[in-house]
């Protein structure tokens, strides 16, 4: 194996994740489109180690890391979306639109 | 400044000293909180009050020190760092004052004092940090408690709404950074700065495709997270939908500190490039500048209004950046952090103080537009008085703070040379006056709508307006007294 499908996996991870995010009309796929997005960095960062001239740990370290953030980060989203539910009964990012300009 | 060796405790305090302190209150007043009578929880909130006092106390005490003396290899205490932190808990103070003087018209549940003081410690992260892990660690802990902050105030639904919008904007952007971010580390085989620049020596002629990538993932998601347009669009319905004291806090505590992060990371990695990076900053600035200008031409909505002209301002503290182009020298370079830290001292006091009296009027018209300003000077002049001030002072009268800052930034542009920026700027500061002009009108030449009773606001909504209308005067009047810290600083030595 070579780096390379590794990186080209984590673009295709990524790519996924940001149509997702920008184009999904559920709230709940939003956040795990956003997870993929984080995901993909954490391949590239796990696969950037493996293959390093002088292997290191620092990504693996980082890629820990990420996965801790990714997680309060979506639980608070879920915690916010929870608290919007409750207030419109609907997760459907198109109702989100009490403030326009 | 060992790697590989377990700190000691007092390394980590030399280091860490003034987010060590706001950490670790945050910490014992989230368990004060919950065990104060009810009746009595207020005191949470003059508890992180003292905090930022203390962690303040312990940043001012280190802002003389080299950088070689106190730092750890993941985390530098320089000049740099410490005037931001200075700045950002300063501001800090102001919000929580702030938050503490509307508890009568939006009452906040007391979570956000901690909460608080979670993100201003991330924030202080992102000045110091110069490791990936910890740099991406601070935005996370600074992003993650402000998207709670936005979504606290749950009478309104469009705070929550707001806290979604933000939400999932800001992660996409916090992705988009780490992203690029896990490119560099792929580059250069390492998350430490030191190490990262090393390799990159040799590195931008073999590996150019993958750290221009690196490069611009993180400008783009840095421009989300500062709103500079065009990744402005979540702004104005984040600020509108945030409680006031909140939208003051992401208006300058989350720009400055993500401001410190990209400046530190593309002047310290990226500086051999800075031929390539200020061009697209510069048309940043300018796109900027332009947008969030007349962008507030179009609202009805005070809180909008500022909220666009935070935007445009943003633009204004992306010229000095933009003016590191390849052939800026050393002394460019502390001529424009010189301009940026000026620039967001009077910006801080200026922008906190017209939330001030924006949140008072609102609350007390039920209203957040225009019209709710009309007559104000007659119903609390001294109320008139304070928000003609900071709006004077955002547009760039004279005697203002924000007139000498602008004029510092306006002379950086003419000084390396970046005519454009000079001319935008000036152009896009004359929109802005006819746009504040509209809400001074309506407070100084129209009358009052429906019953026109005094409007009494509350000892410590004074406190506040007394402390960031000296603010802003004072950097205005004599501005030598701020201009003579920041020429003795020595930034990253």
């Amino acid at each position: 194996m070579t780096l390379q499908p590794f990186l080209a996996l984590g673009a295709i991870l990524f790519g996924i994740g940001l149509f997702g995010a920008l184009t999904r009309r559920n709230a709940i796929i939003v956040l795990i489109s956003i997870e993929m997005m984080l995901n993909a960095s954490n391949i590239n960062l796990v696969a950037f180690s493996h293959f390093a001239v002088n292997v290191t740990i620092d990504g693996l370290v980082y890629a820990l890391f990420n996965i801790a953030l990714a997680g309060a980060e979506v639980a608070v989203g879920l915690a916010i979306l929870l608290a919007i539910f409750r207030a419109k009964n609907s997760n459907d990012i198109r109702d989100m639109n009490s403030m326009k300009w | 400044m060992d790697t590989g060796q377990l700190l000691t405790f007092g390394e980590l305090w030399r280091s860490m000293g003034p987010e060590l302190v706001l950490g670790g209150s945050a910490f014992i007043i989230l368990i004060v909180e919950m065990i104060l009578p009810k009746g009595h929880k207020e005191a949470a909130a003059w508890l992180s009050v003292l905090a930022v006092l203390l962690s303040g106390a312990v940043a001012v005490s280190r802002l003389g020190v080299s950088v070689t003396s106190d730092s750890i290899s993941s985390y530098f205490v320089d000049g740099f760092s410490g005037i931001f932190k200075i700045l950002i808990l300063l501001a800090t103070l102001l919000v929580i004052l702030l938050a503490i003087s509307s508890k009568k018209a939006i009452k906040l549940p007391l979570e956000y004092t901690y909460l608080i003081l979670f993100a201003t410690t991330g924030a202080m992260i992102m000045t110091s940090a110069v490791d990936l892990i910890t740099l991406y660690v601070g935005l996370e802990l600074l992003s993650i408690a402000t998207y709670v902050l936005v979504a606290l105030y749950r009478k309104d639904v469009r705070s929550s709404e707001g806290g979604v919008k933000y939400l999932i904007i800001g992660s996409i952007a916090s992705a988009i950074i780490l992203y690029g971010l896990s490119f560099l580390f792929g580059v250069t085989g390492s998350t430490n700065f030191g190490a990262i620049g090393g390799a990159l020596q040799n590195a931008w002629s073999s590996q150019t495709a993958m750290l221009y990538l690196a490069m611009f993932l993180v400008l783009i998601g840095v421009g989300v997270k500062v709103s500079a347009a065009p990744f402005h669009l979540w702004t104005a319905d984040v600020y509108e939908g945030a409680p006031t004291p909140v939208t003051a806090y992401l208006a300058v505590i989350s720009k400055a500190a993500v401001l410190a992060l990209v400046l530190r990371l593309f002047i310290q990695l990226f500086g051999d490039k800075a031929g390539i990076w200020s061009q697209v900053v510069v048309w940043l600035s300018i796109i900027t500048m332009v947008v969030g200008n007349f962008g507030a031409l179009a609202q009805r909505n005070v809180k909008r209004i500022l909220a666009y002209s935070s935007i445009g301002q943003l633009g204004y503290l992306l010229i000095p950046f933009a003016t590191l182009n390849a052939t800026a020298t050393d002394g460019d370079l502390w001529q424009s952090l010189s301009a940026v830290l000026f620039y967001l001292f009077a910006y801080a006091f200026m922008t906190i103080g017209a939330f001030t009296v924006f949140a008072v009027v609102a609350s007390d018209q039920a209203a957040e537009d225009v019209n709710a300003f009309a007559g104000l000077y007659k119903r609390s002049p001294v109320l008139a008085g304070a928000m003609a001030l900071f709006l004077l002072s955002l547009a760039g009268m004279p005697l203002t703070g924000g007139f000498y800052g602008k004029f510092m930034i306006f002379l950086n542009a003419f000084n390396t040379g970046q005519y454009a920026l000079g001319v935008v700027l000036f152009a896009t500061s004359v929109v802005a006056f006819y746009y504040y002009f509209g809400i001074l009108r309506a407070m100084f030449m129209r009358e009052p709508e429906g019953d026109a009773k005094h409007l009494k606001s509350p000892v410590m909504t004074h406190v506040v307006l007394l402390l960031t209308a000296a603010g802003t005067l004072a950097l205005g009047i004599i501005p030598g007294l701020l201009m003579q810290v920041l020429n003795n600083l020595h930034w990253f030595g």
